[in-house]
């Protein structure tokens, strides 16, 4: 049953890695391989946790990682919440779906972010509300490993723990390169587990890609009020084995050699 | 101002109502009252004032009329991206509350100077800015904001006395409240520093001038009555306490520009564009800056040879 599933999520996860390569060839937009180390994440959780009922959601989900918005814009594109010709404008002149993750006449999306260090402080009000409402709603926030070097990061999980915002979950994109060279070279926030673990939080480590890994940390229970981080290890430019780990991929899109070959490699891969 | 700004807020705020008040770890002695009568409505952040923003934007976008409380630059400058991309893009229902606008805070030092905020924040699209310069117009605005939705900017200021007068009916949100009505010259100001403006009123007054004085409270979205009062004067005024580039001054001389009105005499008054090294209560640093009324009345006669 399982098998089935994780059989089912990987072949939307490849046939929407196959449309952001059509995507990111045509326009000539940046960070693919920003967008490839968090998509499964980001299907999962608008495929598994959050339903829509006339597009408002029952949970929240924060793309804090901005610069990967494409990666949502797909996955509701997936869920037909937007329009096959609506995605085709990503990008361009008059397009709503700018570069950066947008939420103006995007249903489906609630922030607009592009600045990081911004999400995981609006996800603590959207937590801090459903706390104070008393609703089950949950705050899912998604922020990359790079985007930890900003102060106001701190600042949010500060308040997280402090506040015990337990319905907060914030997912870690960890695919230990930031734009020009890896984490421990840039600036090195490392260990984050032991970082997030010592400002209170719960915090789990999975592999970002496996949806079994999915499956069992986000069912999990809580036996405290603190928020949860999940350290996901990812890799960048996931799918396309030349584009995997390679800070190249962070800003440059495939010519046409490299596109063949990255579809030939998505398209076989199981 | 701070003090009626907490009684009118205070009053206004039900138990069952969503009004939310976050404060960056500042209002020892003057928020107490509230936090022990609305415990529930009370979040201390800490000195946190991105933090502070980007949890007001998501407390309001579920429902909340969330302000947020500080002094100086602290609730604009230290999160300025955070109120533009967070509040400001997504029209949060947000009312920031300076309660040390310009040199409020003097003797402290050039930190604690919130001299150019009127400035920067009249660039970001969505933000309203409200400086009030009496207790009247402080609670008249102070219920306005409380009761509309949206992004405010309150700028509060130090300004004790007044001796002017002015009636709360004359105070509407965006409108240029008229404190005295003369001829020929027309002081224009903003904040605290309007009773100034009004001892140069007085001052001139024993020279046979009789000018008018305009309180501009709201300084955007700025009355475009603006238009019609420049076209009634030949010798026009701005006073404000901030900077010379930007804020009040920026506002009048665009107008003035645009409507291209021939033979107008033109003279601002702000804060001059330099660091103050010295430090002082905020009448000296005014004075240091030529923003009392001797200075400005003299100004004026010799500027305007009348």
């Amino acid at each position: 049953m399982i098998q089935n599933k994780e059989k089912f999520f990987k072949k939307i996860c490849n046939k929407l890695r196959l449309k952001c390569l059509e995507i990111i060839f045509r326009t000539k937009a940046s960070h693919i391989g920003s967008i490839y180390s968090c998509l499964d994440i980001i299907v999962y959780i608008y495929l598994y946790i959050i339903k829509f009922n006339k597009r408002k959601p029952n949970h929240d989900f924060i793309m804090s990682k901005g610069h990967a918005g494409l990666a949502v814009y797909l996955v509701l594109y997936y869920k037909k919440i937007i329009s096959e010709k609506k995605l085709s404008t990503y990008y361009q002149n008059g397009s709503f779906l700018s570069g950066h993750v947008s939420h103006y006449k995007n249903p489906g999306i609630e922030v607009s972010t592009g600045s990081l260090g911004h999400g995981l402080s609006i996800g603590c009000g959207y937590a801090l509300a459903n706390k104070i409402n008393n609703s089950h709603k949950k705050t899912f926030v998604l922020m990359s490993d790079g985007e930890c070097n900003e102060g106001s990061v701190w600042e949010s999980v500060l308040f997280a723990s402090h506040s015990k915002l337990k319905n907060l979950v914030c997912i870690i994109d960890f695919n230990n390169l930031q734009s020009l060279d890896t984490i421990k070279n840039t600036l090195n926030t490392l260990p984050l587990d032991k970082k997030f673990k010592s400002f209170g939080w719960n915090v789990a480590k999975i592999n970002g890609h496996s949806f079994k890994d999915f499956l069992k940390v986000f069912s999990r229970k809580s036996n405290n009020s603190q928020p949860l981080c999940v350290i996901a290890k990812t890799i960048k430019g996931r799918g396309v084995s030349f584009m995997e780990n390679n800070v190249l991929w962070h800003y440059r899109s495939p010519n046409l050699g490299e596109l063949k070959l990255a579809n030939l490699e998505i398209s076989s891969s199981t | 101002m701070r003090d009626i700004f907490i009684k009118t807020f205070e009053k206004k705020v039900k138990r069952n109502d969503n009004t939310i008040l976050i404060t960056a770890d500042l209002g020892f002695g003057v928020l107490d009252n509230f936090k022990k009568k609305f415990p529930k409505k009370f979040i201390n952040v800490g000195i946190c004032e991105q933090n502070m923003i980007g949890l007001a934007t998501g407390l309001s976008k579920k429902g909340f009329n969330v302000f947020c409380y500080s002094l100086g630059n602290f609730p604009t400058m230290r999160c300025l991206e955070q109120i533009r991309n967070d509040a400001a893009y997504h029209n949060a229902n947000i009312k920031i509350i300076n309660v040390g606008g310009g040199y409020s805070y003097g003797p402290l030092g050039f930190s604690h100077h919130a001299t150019e905020d009127l400035s920067y924040m009249r660039c970001i699209p969505n933000v309203k800015i409200i400086a009030p310069s009496c207790p009247e117009d402080t609670e008249i605005l102070t219920d306005y904001i409380f009761r509309a939705k949206g992004l405010f900017y309150l700028r509060l200021d130090k300004q004790r006395n007044q001796e002017f007068k002015i009636l709360k009916k004359q105070i509407k949100f965006g409108k240029i409240c008229t404190i005295k009505k003369g001829n020929g010259l027309a002081i224009f100001s903003i904040g605290g520093i309007t009773n100034e403006v009004y001892k140069v009123s007085e001052f001139l007054k024993k020279k046979k001038i009789n000018c008018s004085i305009y309180n501009c409270h709201t300084l955007k979205p700025f009355d475009v009555k603006i238009d019609i009062l420049l076209k009634k004067y030949k010798k026009i005024v701005v006073v404000e306490e901030n900077s010379v580039l930007g804020g009040l001054n920026g506002e009048i001389s665009e107008h003035i520009v645009k409507l291209d009105l021939p033979d107008i005499q033109y003279l601002n008054f702000g804060i001059k564009d330099k660091f103050q090294k010295v430090v002082g209560d905020r009448n000296y640093l005014l004075k240091k800056n030529n923003l009392d009324y001797f200075y400005i009345a003299n100004k004026i006669l010799k500027k305007f040879n009348i």
